[in-house]
């Protein structure tokens, strides 16, 4: 499911990069840096910020890849030093602050509170499913993050509400809120009632 | 709300192990939508990143990293500089001349005819500090004496081999600074190797 599973790192080159090899970061920087780059873009939608976690991810890698113990894990993990790397990153004082910026001349909500957002007037702003990525980039912080870890990158319900520190209903509704812009699900009858089929899932 | 509900149960079927179908053709066809959707996401492109990305890694691990390396290899850095600077110059400018197995008092008369007198001069003080260099590698040889001075006395080597490389890289043939340099880093090494000869109690093969 996620695009980091269909990378395979060389384990000779692994073993390189743990005797401290720069060529071997190098070559792990050659394969990986592109998804390591654009999964930070697509969580913290900034590409200056993006830049500097893939800077830090591989410097991370480099001076921490001696203490890997199973090479076989190596994408997966080199994939979760960028996930945290992001979320520090997510969590700072400094990003709330500029978020709230941001985003105060649109919906006037408060830094990461998305729980007051109305998802129906959001959608209104929402291109077509063809502008996918525009529509991604348009989409409140949380629900943004959520959507990418849960649908692209594969991570449970349960993982995502840890990393925000919150619950597993919380990364529920922030991807049904995504989803609600991205795929303009307005289209399907909100005003009808839950199929019986569906009655009492959530 | 309903809708938010409704989209909540969509996505847990959608996502189910294995995934669940409905009898429903409406909700079938959400469920539809939710799989393009998803589809279209994992679809998205990768982008590279910028290459100044690689540059500051690059840099930040030099940076990390020199101290350390200048630190363990001092000797070998000063020694490789004036091995390097010393054939350099030789070679390219003193066709013939050969520092090697040569005495010290013959090196002037064997000199490039076409030299001025200062540049004579500089390449004596440069023969000179190979020879210094070789006899101090002898006289050390399984005598290492580390000690405060003689960090110092490696520190004012290295950065004169710096500043040496400097002027060197910028072709310059003859210069006072370059002949001083090289005079200083003479007066060094003849320092260390009095140090070396007092704290070791072993005689050096070159007499100063």
């Amino acid at each position: 499911m996620s695009r980091f599973q269909y990378i395979k790192v060389d384990e000779t080159i692994i073993r390189d990069l743990q005797n401290g090899e720069r060529a071997a970061l190098e070559k792990v920087y050659v394969q990986l840096s592109s998804f390591v780059y654009s999964l930070a873009l697509r969580l913290l939608n900034d590409d200056q910020l993006a830049a500097e976690i893939t800077q830090d991810t591989f410097i991370d890698v480099f001076e921490k890849a001696a203490s890997l113990r199973e090479p076989a894990a190596f994408v997966g993990w080199v994939k979760k030093i960028a996930v945290n790397l992001c979320f520090m990153q997510l969590r700072s004082p400094w990003h709330k602050r500029r978020v709230f910026i941001d985003s105060s001349g649109e919906s006037g909500s408060g830094p990461g509170d998305f729980e007051q957002q109305d998802t129906h007037h959001h959608s209104e702003r929402v291109d077509l499913v063809s502008d996918l990525q525009s529509a991604l980039d348009k989409l409140p912080e949380q629900a943004r993050v959520v959507v990418w870890l849960h649908d692209v990158e594969g991570y449970t319900h349960n993982e995502i509400g840890s990393f925000f520190g919150k619950s597993v209903s919380f990364s529920k509704t922030q991807l049904a809120r995504a989803y609600a812009q991205l795929a303009k699900i307005g289209e399907v009858d909100g005003s009808r009632k839950i199929p019986h089929s569906l009655a009492g899932a959530s | 709300m309903d809708h938010e509900k409704y989209l909540i149960a969509l996505l847990e079927r959608r996502d189910a192990r294995p995934p669940v179908s409905d009898r429903e053709p409406e909700v079938e066809a959400d469920l539809e939508r939710l799989n393009r959707v998803r589809d279209d996401l994992r679809s998205i492109s990768e982008v590279h990143p910028p290459a100044y990305v690689w540059q500051n890694i690059a840099a930040k691990l030099d940076n990390r990293q020199r101290p350390t390396f200048v630190q363990n290899n001092k000797w070998l850095l000063a020694m490789a500089a004036s091995v390097f600077l010393a054939a350099l110059l030789s070679f390219s400018r003193l066709p013939g001349f050969e520092t090697e197995n040569l005495d010290p008092g013959m090196r002037l008369a064997n000199l490039n005819d076409t030299a001025t007198a200062p540049e004579n001069e500089l390449y004596a003080l440069i023969a000179e500090s190979q020879s210094l260099e070789r006899s101090m590698k002898n006289t050390s040889r399984g005598y290492f004496v580390n000690t405060g001075t003689r960090a110092a006395l490696l520190q004012r080597i290295s950065d004169i081999d710096a500043r040496i490389g400097q002027l060197t890289y910028a072709i310059t043939p003859y210069s006072p600074e370059l002949k001083q340099l090289w005079q200083q880093r003479v007066n060094l090494l003849r320092s260390m190797i009095a140090m070396e000869q007092t704290q070791t109690g072993i005689p050096a093969k070159y007499t100063l």
